[in-house]
């Protein structure tokens, strides 16, 4: 287990081997149980027989001269831990809780033998981690299972609950494509826009990681949170869990209110109509100790009620899931697991939008898709592993409209015809990764690890309209045609490296890695369009302030880059069709009249540099009566590297036009030089953007806060978790989903010099989240609910300006208000399960109620921000008219939805 | 003017079920007992625990009695009648997910 340093030399040897030929595994799915035994004096015991005994059997270590041992590599479970030795009594820790990258360390005390043979503890108290710099959320298998957790995406609704995330933005990082979404460390997001694309069973979860603060260089692809969905495998032991989940309409709550109503009368409650949701599992030994299976089948079906005037919405989903796990000898795991699921939907929307679309304007939607991942994990003594993995994911979605027809517009706002277009969308993910993790001890206590990954990920979209075109008609006759389509792909292409040490000196651990990530984009021409390299530190420390182990402060500064996603540079690739408009005739000739071209005008740069946020934090944690645990973070992010495009040579003029909301002149700006320079743009990176003839802009957006948690271990029927959160998130570029890399925000100083500082939209300065449960004795009646109160979203006031005025492509949004200037309703939401168990030996069985929202809340979570109005036309042609601030959206209803379970 | 008629009722039902199972309520959980002031070594901590109650209740793999245990590690346990409601629950729930996969399944036209 001692080893000297020339054997770090040949880890790192090993880790470049490992780079050329596969890629590592970054995210352990295991944790390690480590310790110590030792006698009732204190004294270090070597000889003792340790026994760490697990779901899939038992491994066993002898005490090393120190008394020290150390268990790698076990799955994420729950583990019982003994020790013995001749002449004492056998110690034993049960009942161990063990997470994926944790450390769990134990001193095992032996007494002298004397009456009681056997000294049994269990093990439940918060543990905290003095070596680590982050600070992470879990979710467990006791919460997932216990708690009225959102399952409509698993991925991201999960990252919802942590603290610090909100609508999909971790500290101010972008909604959703700023998180890395695992699951089982497969990379599950699109690689086109980084958003989540596969979808699981929320039952297959074991247990959810989510990791934001403090992330070792192991973890990259994110610039919000990681977010580890770990599944279930089976063991020695044959488990089981049915599982069926109904709701309808009768059971949705109405929370409009006469006032929301008074102000926009198209707002209705909306919510599901019906749901049939059904998980079996199955899991077991194959072979004891050797050889164990895992299956999961779930057909979840749902029906909503989607907003305007569509009646319905569906989506059928089968999912199967199989897990094998092969332990040929106790140091080897070789794992494979696979899913295949549908995703299948009725009623999306298509060319004609939400206000408008019947049921036959709809489209229907085809996506299947399969996941795999392939492991093997070889634990080479007490000192070291090895992982590789091979993982990926195929699927496709294709989008069909119900009725064929082109879409027909008319100039008075009403729409016939079908949804207007067809679509197939296709990705291919693979991954392939290998670490080596070891301990050293020199000049104090080393745990080294090294990793490589190399990814390929395939896209390519196409899009055509029904029938080759849509129609403008003008006042019910033939009018204008306009015909588009598309056909584009591209190739990501990363590779990274990583190496991190967590060296422990006495009571302080530093923290020190580096993380390395090339990512290139290829187009189907073959020609790479996306090229950026770049090194991220990771360093921190971590102070075990007394010693015991009890409270630690620790400290983290890192750089952490996005993944790698093709919307960055999509817009540069060939493929695009010419944009053609047709005169039509009464009887529907098509006369071609314009046509513009489809050659894309951008161009990647050459020096560009990938999206990063910079982290700085520092926290203190506390364990106190065993089972408490408290920690306040103060955390600083802080965006560069935006991507995103510009107009080359463009020259401006200022221009006035009137404040709608203050009557005043407002500067704007035309484009000067229009006429006399091609129409070209630059896709690279705008921290500083200069507008000739407007002026400069420096993008921006930064993150503060602090966070405060106040976490309970199960105990006496009891857990919870408190957390409060204080933040500010300000710029002039919204963390929405795609606002950082394809907005075309910067092609025109309107959009980014006029009104742009403030409060990003998904800025929330007040976060408050209660996840309590109890479980009643005698009555066995659990409770468990999710409290969250925070700040509603921004919104700033806008007047929409037609293209003609600036002399640019189309109409412009403009801010007519700072940024920020107005926020939507403070929400306060209570989800509340209520569960009825009954035991009889090994099973369990309960019935429960869901109550979302239970208290109904009728929260307006967006208003109308345009002035002076926005006018939306009925299908009978009345119109409704919304003032600024009128609500355009208003919360989920309440909603109970009752289930049953069998488990064991 | 909230309309709350249906859902209440709903929700009534519910709450009278739930009443009900209070008034009859099924055999407790089988919880593990653990030694009052018994010292843990957790991390580098010594802790000093009160009489707690362990893992979550709620986990399928909380309640085993060592007897129960041992059937669930032996094909046996599939003659039992617990096994044979699992394979027979399992068996139906697998054929009615391909049956779904193959009948509810919309396909691209371009595919």
């Amino acid at each position: 287990m001692v080893t000297n340093m020339s054997t770090i030399f040949r880890a790192c040897v090993t880790a470049l081997v490992l780079l050329i030929g596969a890629s590592a595994s970054a995210q352990s799915l295991s944790g390690t149980i480590a310790g110590q035994v030792v006698d009732a004096q204190g004294q270090v015991l070597p000889g003792a027989t340790v026994t760490v005994t697990g779901r899939t059997g038992s491994r066993t270590q002898t005490s090393d001269e120190t008394g020290s041992f150390r268990f790698l590599a076990l799955e994420p479970g729950v583990y019982n831990l003994k020790a013995e030795l001749s002449g004492f009594q056998v110690a034993e820790e049960n009942g161990i809780a063990l997470s994926i990258s944790s450390v769990a360390q134990f001193k095992l005390t032996l007494n002298l033998s004397g009456v009681a043979e056997t000294v049994q503890v269990t093990a439940n108290a918060m543990v905290v981690d003095t070596t680590t710099t982050r600070t992470e959320a879990k979710l467990s298998q006791d919460l997932l299972f216990a708690m009225p957790l959102s399952r409509t995406n698993a991925a991201t609704s999960l990252l919802n609950y942590a603290p610090g995330v909100n609508s999909g933005s971790a500290f101010g990082g972008s909604a959703d494509s700023g998180n890395a979404l695992l699951l089982d460390g497969v990379d599950t997001r699109d690689p086109e826009g980084g958003t989540a694309w596969t979808f699981f069973n929320f039952n297959i979860v074991e247990e959810v990681q989510v990791g934001a603060l403090g992330q070792p260089a192991e973890y990259g692809g994110f610039s919000g949170a990681v977010v580890n969905s770990i599944t279930k495998s089976g063991g020695n032991r044959y488990s089981s869990l049915f599982e069926y989940r109904y709701t309808n309409k009768s059971l949705r709550g109405d929370n409009v209110s006469a006032d929301v109503r008074r102000q926009n009368a198209t707002i209705r409650s909306t919510g599901v109509d019906k749901l049939n949701d059904y998980t079996v599992q199955l899991g077991g030994p194959l072979k004891r100790d050797k050889a164990f299976f895992f299956a999961s089948i779930q057909r979840y079906a749902i029906e909503q009620d989607p907003d305007g005037p569509r009646t319905i919405r569906t989506e059928v989903s089968p999912r199967f899931n199989l897990k094998f796990t092969f332990q040929p000898t106790s140091s080897d795991t070789l794992s494979a697991n696979v899913q295949y699921d549908q995703y299948n939907q009725t009623g999306r929307t298509g060319l004609i939008g939400t206000s408008n679309a019947l049921d036959s304007q709809t489209l229907q939607q085809d996506s299947p898709e399969i996941i795999w991942n392939g492991q093997y994990r070889k634990v080479l003594g007490s000192s070291s592993f090895f992982e590789t993995k091979f993982t990926g994911w195929w699927g496709y979605f294709d989008l069909d409209p119900v009725n064929p027809a082109s879409t027909r517009f008319d100039s008075s706002g009403l729409a016939t015809g079908g949804a207007g277009y067809s679509a197939q969308y296709d990705r291919v993910r693979n991954q392939v990764n290998a670490s080596l993790n070891r301990y050293v001890k020199a000049g104090g206590t080393h745990n080294f690890k090294f990793g490589v990954e190399i990814e390929r990920s395939n896209i390519r979209n196409r899009f055509a309209y029904s029938g080759g075109v849509y129609f403008y008609d003008y006042g019910g006759a033939p009018y204008l045609a306009y015909g588009y389509s598309y056909d584009v792909e591209g190739m990501n292409k990363r590779q990274s490296a990583y190496a991190q040490d967590q060296w422990t000196i006495g009571r302080f651990t530093a923290n020190i890695g580096v993380r390395y990530d090339g990512i290139r984009g290829e187009g189907s021409d073959g020609r790479e369009y996306y090229n950026t390299s770049q090194f991220a530190p990771r360093l921190g420390g971590a102070l075990d302030i007394t010693g015991r182990g009890t409270s630690v402060l620790r400290a983290f500064y890192g750089h952490l880059y996005d993944g790698a996603v093709f919307s960055t540079w999509n817009r540069a690739v060939p493929g695009i069709g010419d944009r053609v408009t047709f005169d039509v005739s009464p009887t529907n000739r098509l006369t071609e009249i314009d046509r513009v071209s489809g050659a894309s005008k951008y161009t990647v740069a050459d020096d560009i540099s990938h999206p990063r946020t910079d982290e700085f934090n520092i926290a203190f944690e506390q364990q106190f009566r065993g089972v408490w645990k408290a920690s306040a973070t103060y955390i600083q992010r802080t965006n560069r590297n935006f991507v995103n495009s510009t107009l080359i040579g463009g020259q401006w003029s200022p221009i006035t036009i009137n404040n709608p909301k203050t009557n005043t002149p407002l500067t704007m700006y035309r484009w000067a030089n229009r006429a006399s320079i091609p129409q070209r743009f630059l896709i690279g990176n705008v921290d500083a953007v200069n507008f000739p003839g407007a002026g400069d802009v420096d993008i921006y957006r930064d993150y503060r806060g602090v966070m405060f948690v106040l976490s309970r271990a199960y105990a006496n029927r009891f857990n919870g978790q408190l957390s409060y959160v204080f933040s500010k998130t300000t710029g002039n570029l919204p963390s929405s989903s795609s606002g950082g890399f394809n907005s075309s925000q910067f092609e025109t100083p309107n959009l980014s010099l006029i009104n742009r500082d403030g409060r990003v939209p998904l800025d929330r300065p007040h976060e408050f989240k209660a996840l309590i449960g109890y479980q009643i004795p005698k009555v066995e009646v659990a409770f468990n609910g999710y409290f969250r109160a925070l700040s509603g979203t921004t919104y700033t006031g806008f007047t929409r300006v037609s293209s003609g005025v600036f002399n640019w492509n189309a109409s412009n949004d403009v801010f007519i208000e700072p940024q920020g200037s107005n926020r939507n309703d403070f929400i306060r939401i209570l989800d509340l399960r209520v569960e009825k168990v009954f035991n009889a030996g090994v099973n369990r069985f309960g019935v429960y109620a869901d109550l979302e929202n239970a208290l109904n809340a009728g929260v307006v979570t967006g208003r109308n921000a345009r002035w002076p109005s926005n006018t939306l036309t009925n299908l009978d042609g009345s119109r409704v008219v919304l003032l600024p601030g009128y609500a355009t959206a208003v919360a989920a209803p309440r909603q109970i939805t009752i289930g049953a379970r069998w488990s064991f | 003017m909230y309309r709350h008629s249906l859902a209440f009722r709903w929700t009534a039902l519910g709450s009278m079920a739930l009443v009900a199972s209070l008034l009859f309520p099924g055999q407790a959980a089988a919880e593990p007992s653990v030694p009052t002031s018994s010292v843990l070594q957790t991390g580098r901590a010594v802790v000093t625990r009160q009489a707690v109650t362990l893992k979550a209740p709620q986990a399928p793999k909380a309640s085993a009695s060592a007897a129960t245990q041992s059937n669930l590690e032996s094909k046996s346990f599939f003659k039992t009648k617990a096994g044979a409601a699992t394979l027979i629950l399992f068996g139906a729930g697998v054929g009615y997910a391909v049956y779904s996969s193959s009948n509810d399944r919309i396909r691209g036209a371009n595919r």
